[in-house]
């Protein structure tokens, strides 16, 4: 019997590797040959350390890497901000939420994406409309969430304060918004991925430097590597950003962290 | 994974809150009609008075004009309404179910067998944070510019979710009741077939709304980049055409049929999982 488990607890451990391996094969396979159209994992490398040298359209990776990061951080930034107060209007001031809600719910069904052409005519090819639509995207999710965060506050929160004489400002303080911020996490972890998207798609769209114009750019110029170098980036990026908002979550809220 | 499982949780209890608001009742109603008329009439009222540039703005009522107009009008992008519906529902269509029945199945299997959740879980993670739109130069390569590329977008937009949704809902599956089952000498298929899936299925079907979402609005950016019919592409070719009227008329069709796909979803979720509703 114990043999055995040993034998699953080995297989398991190797079965991660396996599937690795049988992907890049199958890369390898696809991508070789006569007449293979996308390039080999070491092409990609390659193009990598080339691109490190030599810059695409004038602008070094880092800075392609960089402009990207700033219009997400400050998209994301501006969005937590907005969303944040919105949903605080929104949960604690009821008139303020039966006059704004039904005018919310109207956009908030229309993609940010869909946005892209109108936001364009409106405000040129910019670095405004990028971040603007960013913001547009991300506020949308971080509002819902810190809407139904707020209210979700259990009442005997509200009695335990009141009881003991609290003011309106120190509720706000001490209960209402502590008790809000996993669900306001949450509203921003998913802002997040749908700002890599809205600003990989206003880039692939129109810029002139950006990850998501190193995709178009890869795509447009037969140069297929390049754009897999993008969108690695983009996706260890995107994974580095959500560590980061998992880490900030178990400083914010410790007692919200499962015991695994 | 965490964060999906709380983001449907919490939708779960903003539909309580919205039914909970829908007693407070007229006086809330009215007062949103109010906000919702007087934005209407302020944008009917900044186009008439030309208070911006009209060659960048369309009021309201051109946007209706439009949208009727556009129903028979083949201008300016060869097409009518209907036609660009029906290809923008083909293609979301044919992305969203190869996302549900690949992905739905996965997250099933990896969440109960170990082995299948060890082999599958790298890739996936791999394959994860890469938003959906990047694969559109890969997408055109191997497929070209067709329905084929675009829902091959729109599957990695909704497999993402779905596969997560239902491997986090059998991961969920009370202990109590696998153990009943094993006490009464079920194999351990049987025990995920019976009880681990019809367990997972409410997470199942959050995790389909949310995909559903995702297909539609990854949709759009699809379609604007490479496509020759469709709702994308009728919103783009407007912005090429300078008829911001049709823009917007575009947009608000992509939202309310956003909607009513999502209002389909729930009617079939509380068909299929009638159980789950009965008190």
């Amino acid at each position: 019997m114990k043999k055995r488990s040993f034998i699953r607890d080995v297989s398991l451990a190797v079965l991660p590797f396996f599937s690795i391996a049988i992907f890049l094969s199958l890369w390898l396979w696809v991508a070789s040959g006569d007449n293979a159209i996308i390039p080999t994992p070491v092409d990609v490398f390659n193009r990598f350390i080339l691109f490190l040298r030599t810059p695409v359209s004038k602008t070094s990776i880092q800075r392609h890497v960089w402009v990207s990061m700033c219009r997400v951080l400050i998209g994301m930034g501006s969005a937590v901000i907005i969303g944040i107060a919105l949903g605080a209007l929104f949960a604690l001031i009821p008139t303020f939420r039966s006059v704004f809600m039904p005018l919310f719910n109207m956009f908030r069904p229309i993609p940010p994406i869909a946005w892209i052409p109108l936001v364009t005519v409106w405000f040129g090819v910019g670095e405004f409309p990028k971040i603007f639509l960013v913001v547009y995207g991300c506020t949308v999710p971080i509002t819902i969430n810190t809407f139904t965060g707020i209210s979700m506050v259990p009442d005997e929160f509200d009695y335990v304060s009141k009881v003991f004489h609290a003011g309106k400002w120190d509720r706000l303080r001490d209960v209402v918004f502590p008790s809000a911020i996993p669900a306001i996490i949450a509203g921003i972890k998913a802002a997040l991925s749908s700002a890599w998207m809205i600003l990989l798609s206003s880039e692939m769209i129109s810029a002139k430097a950006g990850l998501g114009f190193l995709i178009t750019r890869g795509s447009d110029s037969n140069d297929l590597a390049l754009s897999m170098i993008a969108m690695i980036l983009i996706g260890l990026i995107g994974s580095l950003m959500s560590l980061g908002l998992t880490f900030l979550e178990r400083k914010l809220c410790p007692w919200e962290t499962e015991l695994n | 994974m965490n964060s999906t499982t709380n983001n449907t949780l919490i939708d779960k209890k903003l539909d309580e809150i919205i039914n909970k608001k829908k007693q407070v009742g007229k006086k809330s109603f009215i007062l949103g009609l109010t906000g919702i008329v007087c934005f209407l009439l302020l944008w009917q009222a900044v186009v008439s008075f030309e208070l911006v540039n009209i060659k960048y703005f369309a009021s309201p009522i051109q946007v209706i004009q439009a949208i009727i107009k556009k129903f028979v009008d083949e201008s300016p992008d060869g097409s009518t309404l209907m036609y660009h519906v029906l290809a923008s529902f083909q293609v979301s269509f044919t992305g969203f179910f190869l996302s549900i029945i690949i992905g739905a199945p996965l997250g099933l299997f990896m969440g109960w067998f170990k082995p299948v959740d060890k082999f599958v879980r790298p890739l996936f993670e791999i394959i994860r944070p890469i938003p959906p739109i990047s694969w559109i130069p890969i997408a055109i390569v191997f497929l070209g510019i067709g329905v084929q590329a675009k829902a091959f977008i729109i599957f990695f937009s909704g497999f993402i979710p779905t596969l997560i949704n239902s491997y986090t809902g059998i991961k969920m599956t009370n202990h109590v009741h696998v153990n009943v089952g094993k006490t009464c000498g079920a194999s351990n298929m049987k025990i995920f077939f019976t009880i681990g899936v019809p367990s997972a299925m409410p997470m199942v079907f959050a995790g389909f709304k949310l995909s559903l979402g995702n297909a539609w609005s990854t949709l759009v950016a699809a379609e604007m980049l490479a496509a020759n019919k469709g709702l994308g592409y009728m919103i783009s070719m407007g912005r090429n055409f300078s008829r911001i009227d049709l823009v917007i008329a575009g947009m608000l069709i992509i939202g309310a049929l956003g909607i009513m796909l999502s209002i389909i979803m729930d009617f079939i979720e509380r068909k299929t999982l009638k159980w789950r509703y009965i008190k």
